[in-house]
């Protein structure tokens, strides 16, 4: 028992991992106010997808901004089953699955023989491209986006069988078990020779083709593996939130979110995602509701002019935005100061 | 004569996208650096012309110089602060930088000047004409020719200026340029301020006609990596052709479907470029 709980996954110790994880388990008990259960579920899921995305990105260095289109998948697919069809996710998951796996291969046949940037365009080109077709689709509530039918449960089965909870507890639970499914898929393949074949094709891709490895093929594996569980999490969010609408599940912001937490993390690292998002999700999540607070739309302090009731509008949040704008610079300072990643396992891609 | 008046709406949008296209080209071709900020200062240049109409009453076409020549300082001191630092990083690194430059930046307008559409309701150029039987609309129209002589200048400066020469003999080499007592790192600044100069007249001259908000310059860059792409990325005279043909493409996609399909083309024609050359149109390697 000692010897194994000495043992080390990835550099952390097993002991440690036991008790983050029995850390994780009873922290929404001790923190009941909904805000604190909140940071730490929209935490747990941007890991998750971060881990997924660390797949294609980190092992077969494949640098994909599109990744938010995988969530919007998984989050139509659930407002929309359960709006017009009557679905409750857990049937319409495998749907949302389909279409997700069919959406990797349809983007991931063409576009994996492009390299660099005209791989990273493509991914983006794509995804802005059905973000024009979503937000224009009547049928999918167009720019407006899905408003769900509440459901008012009958017991606690009834509601987990509709994926609706009037508390945020069960929520956390099934982040928490997002994020622990998405680490084992990772680990599993990390860990098979498939892992080995995308870290083959990482290093030197023409190396791997010219050893028998099946380039083309395991960068779609790596795709369609990274892909679901980014639609698991894009069903979640669309439960959670119970609203879909383009701007917050398909933008090119939501793909910079996924991979800058893979990336502040450590790319290519099994703890890494998990790290970059419990640093960078409850920063914003706290500046936005600081923000928010605050904010006072209301510009009626200008009428009267003066230097004063400019400098109240600003320090009342101004136009809004200030949540973006201390990302942005968080992304540029990492950028600048720790280009490698805050673990800084990060290798050279391309 | 609709499909001519498709053809010349089209070919006068894209001198505009040409222009932004070439000064992203130009900092890809120096320095392989894919800055997906471009778009911000041209933004940063409408409102720049916004308040110097609004609070001083110059028109845009007289403060449009003077806008290039802040962004020219812009540019640099966004290269010395940021840039430098990351060229010799991995290639996520570099787009963060860029990308984290973008949000920011976007974000700034935000909170400074809100979300709320500025228009510039009177300037010099107005209304419309007729020529041939073709419409054509006045600040558009100045803006295309406009940026048709900045594009010019650019290519002048690149292909005949000795400071030119040598920005193309660092993208060529720039261990052979060093060696031949060129200061790359100066080199690097000046592509950074010309092309944020170039785009930043671009940017004057749309304050024109065009609403002008924090996210006005992202509609225009986005494409532009299109023809950027479609030119072989670095090559300034490819990035002008392509600006060209997505200009066409757009409007003429806009106009026999929607507008709100139009980038849909330019993004379509992205993916049929490089699928079939995946190093671009006019693009080697």
């Amino acid at each position: 028992m000692k010897a194994w709980l000495s043992r080390r996954v990835e550099g952390v110790p097993v002991a440690a991992i036991v008790a983050l994880v029995a850390a994780l388990a009873i922290y929404p008990l001790a923190a009941t106010l909904p805000f604190w259960r909140h940071v730490v579920i929209m935490s747990m899921l941007y890991g998750a997808m971060g881990v997924a995305w660390n797949i294609l990105g980190g092992l077969a260095g494949q640098v994909s901004f599109g990744h938010a289109l995988y969530f919007g998948i998984g989050a139509y697919a659930a407002a929309y089953c359960y709006k017009f069809l009557g679905l409750v996710p857990w049937v319409s998951l495998p749907i949302a699955l389909a279409a997700s796996t069919a959406a990797a291969v349809l983007v991931g046949l063409p576009t994996f023989r492009l390299r660099g940037h005209y791989f990273v365009l493509a991914s983006v080109f794509i995804m802005e491209g059905i973000y024009i077709v979503v937000s224009n689709w009547d049928r999918f509530g167009a720019a407006i986006g899905l408003e769900y039918p509440v459901y008012k449960a009958k017991g606690f089965l009834d509601g987990f069988w509709h994926g609706q909870f009037a508390d945020k507890l069960p929520y956390y639970y099934l982040a928490f078990a997002l994020l622990g499914l998405a680490l084992v898929v990772f680990r599993a393949i990390q860990r098979a020779p498939f892992g080995m074949f995308l870290v083959a094709i990482r290093e030197e891709q023409d190396a791997a083709q010219s050893l028998g490895v099946d380039v083309a093929r395991y960068k779609l594996y790596a795709l369609v593996a990274s892909a679901a569980i980014t639609t698991l999490g894009g069903t979640f969010y669309a439960q959670y939130v119970l609203y879909v609408e383009p701007a917050s599940t398909m933008s090119l912001l939501i793909s910079l979110e996924i991979c800058f937490v893979a990336i502040l993390g450590g790319i290519g690292t099994l703890w890494g995602p998990v790290l970059g998002a419990f640093v960078i999700v409850p920063l914003t999540e706290l500046l936005r509701a600081y923000l928010s607070g605050r904010m006072v739309l209301d510009m009626s302090g200008l009428a009267g002019g003066g230097i004063g009731a400019w400098l109240e509008y600003y320090a009342r949040g101004g136009g809004g935005n200030l949540d973006i704008l201390a990302y942005g610079l968080v992304i540029m300072l990492i950028a600048r100061y720790r280009p490698t990643g805050v673990l800084g396992f990060f290798r050279k891609l391309d | 004569m609709i499909y001519g008046q498709v053809l010349v709406d089209g070919l006068v949008v894209g001198l505009m996208f040409a222009l932004v296209a070439m000064g992203l080209s130009l900092i890809y071709g120096v320095m392989n650096i894919v800055n997906f900020a471009h778009g911000e200062f041209m933004m940063l240049a409408m409102y720049c012309c916004f308040f110097m109409w609004s609070l001083l009453g110059v028109d845009p076409l007289v403060s449009t110089p003077v806008a290039a020549f802040l962004m020219y300082f812009v540019g640099v001191a966004v290269y010395r602060l940021l840039i430098r630092h990351v060229l010799q990083a991995p290639m996520v690194a570099q787009i963060f930088a860029t990308f984290g430059l973008l949000l920011f930046v976007q974000a700034l307008a935000h909170f400074l000047w809100k979300s709320d559409a500025r228009t510039i309701p009177e300037s010099w150029v107005t209304g419309t004409f007729q020529l041939g039987g073709l419409f054509f609309n006045g600040p558009e129209l100045v803006a295309g020719a406009g940026a048709l002589v900045t594009a010019g200048a650019l290519y002048w400066f690149i292909n005949r200026t000795e400071t030119g020469l040598a920005l193309q003999a660092v993208a060529e080499d720039p261990q052979a340029a060093r060696l031949m007592g060129i200061d790359s790192d100066r080199m690097f600044a000046i592509a950074w301020g010309v092309s944020c100069a170039a785009v930043a007249i671009g940017g004057g001259l749309l304050s024109t006609y065009y609403a002008i908000t924090p996210l006005a310059g992202a509609r225009w860059a986005l494409p532009a990596f299109v023809a950027v792409a479609i030119g072989g990325f670095g090559s300034i005279t490819g990035a002008f052709f392509g600006g060209l043909i997505i200009g066409v493409v757009q409007t003429a996609g806009g106009f026999f479907t929607s507008p709100n399909y139009k980038q849909l083309f330019v993004f379509g024609l992205y993916l049929l470029v490089v699928f079939w050359r995946p190093y671009g149109l006019l693009g080697r390697r």
